[in-house]
């Protein structure tokens, strides 16, 4: 039976050389990337995290994102509904910056999925990360699984890799849901060398998003719930 | 003093709460992340009170000293989950009706596109000025789940302000196919 999360979101991180200075609600309102109402919120300091733009850090949130940029690393995340809108945002963020230098972009997702019982919650943990071992080395000690997380890389063992593209899988213990499991999805994407396209680098990290932000989505839900799904049915 | 707990009083001049209120203690505090080098994964959230430091296999971590670069409140919980996504399309506006007609495409799961009306009072108000042919909005149908379950919807219409080179490239090239595919018309003898 697929499984369905109680809690799913999206962030867009990117690392390169950023001026975080730039990152205002008003910049943002100015080049049409938000509406008026969401630059208002932000400004009057309607959606809890206080507004902070300096040349150190920018952060701030309206009701649907959330911002920070610091000098190496640009971060976007979602709140509320995740729509396609959130990838629109970051597309055309970095549509604006087109020579900013950046190495990497990240496309996250992330899921909190609620377990029917106690043994299922045991039961992903011990599939994924067997504790016989675990239990000759402690045996009258609890053994439990805190993280897990899964590198996967295109090519085969031993050959040299063809991209430093990788996406990164991540299981831990939901600490938002009892008897719940967190999920995350890292589809990292290198940027830090030229390719065929000839696009600057904050236009090839536009083009990422524009382009992979959905299949990205698709393929972390397909993922989790393959996890679970297989898990549980060991 | 430790270098995690000081971060606020670095951060003081940043912070644009009542003066007031700061000094009884009230203002909000911004906490240390963790910064990790050099990766785009943001997952570090779940293990936010670990004390453990270079994990194997875990990219490197650093306790960063508190700079106002890293010591701000990072962490944003979600508290929902997208049960249906719809990608609109306005076919025409009826501003006398006070709706729009649409073309809707569902972005999750197979269902087959349809045409529906909107009313035009769901349309925020940032967003009334981009309602006319053509425009592109989103459809979100979505459960809140914390702290209550309730069923929402959101429409949102899309904001893609600037062309970039790409795409720019991309119409050249499809408007030198065009063209070089029209011939002209023979002249009337």
């Amino acid at each position: 039976m697929a499984q369905t999360a109680e809690i799913f979101t999206s962030s867009i991180v990117a690392v390169g050389e950023f001026n975080p200075a730039i990152f205002s609600p008003d910049w943002m309102e100015r080049n049409g990337l938000i509406g008026k109402d969401d630059a208002d919120s932000v400004r009057e300091g309607r959606q809890g995290r206080p507004l902070l733009v300096s040349r150190q850090v920018a952060t701030f949130e309206t009701k649907w994102f959330a911002l920070q940029v610091l000098g190496n690393q640009f971060s976007l995340t979602s709140k509320d509904a995740l729509s396609p809108a959130f990838k629109d945002l970051g597309v055309s963020i970095f549509q604006l910056f087109p020579d900013t230098p950046v190495t990497a972009v990240g496309l996250n997702f992330f899921g909190h999925y609620k377990l029917a019982s106690e043994d299922e919650y045991h039961c992903v943990g011990d599939v994924l990360a067997p504790k016989d071992i675990w239990k000759a080395l402690y045996p009258d000690e609890i053994a439990g699984l805190a993280d897990l997380t899964l590198r996967i890389q295109r090519g085969s063992r031993g050959a040299p890799l063809k991209t430093k593209d990788e996406k990164r899988i991540a299981v831990q213990p939901s600490s938002m849901i009892r008897f719940g499991v967190f999920f995350s999805y890292n589809d990292h994407h290198d940027v830090s060398a030229s390719d065929e396209t000839n696009l600057k680098s904050g236009e090839r990290v536009a083009s990422i998003i524009d382009s992979e932000w959905e299949s990205s989505w698709h393929d972390a839900v397909r993922v989790f719930d393959g996890v679970l799904s297989k898990t549980l049915s060991k | 003093m430790n270098a995690l707990t000081d971060v606020s009083m670095n951060l003081d001049h940043f912070l644009t709460v009542d003066p007031i209120l700061r000094r009884q203690g009230g203002a909000k505090i911004l906490e240390p992340v963790t910064l990790v080098n050099g990766t785009t994964a943001d997952w570090n959230t779940e293990l936010a009170e670990s004390t453990s430091l270079n994990r194997s296999g875990v990219p490197q971590r650093t306790f960063a000293a508190p700079l106002a670069n890293a010591s701000v409140l990072r962490e944003v919980r979600a508290d929902s989950r997208p049960l249906q996504v719809w990608e609109g399309t306005v076919l025409k506006v009826d501003r006398a009706a006070g709706v729009i007609q649409v073309l809707l495409v569902a972005k999750i799961g197979e269902m087959p596109r349809h045409t529906g009306e909107i009313d035009l009072g769901s349309v925020s108000p940032q967003d009334q000025d981009l309602v006319r042919p053509g425009a592109v909005f989103y459809l979100t149908l979505y459960e809140r789940t914390i702290p209550s379950v309730e069923n929402i919807q959101e429409l949102r219409f899309r904001r893609r302000p600037s062309w970039s080179t790409a795409q720019l490239k991309q119409i050249e090239r499809d408007a030198s196919m065009f063209l070089s595919k029209m011939k002209a018309l023979p002249n009337a003898t």
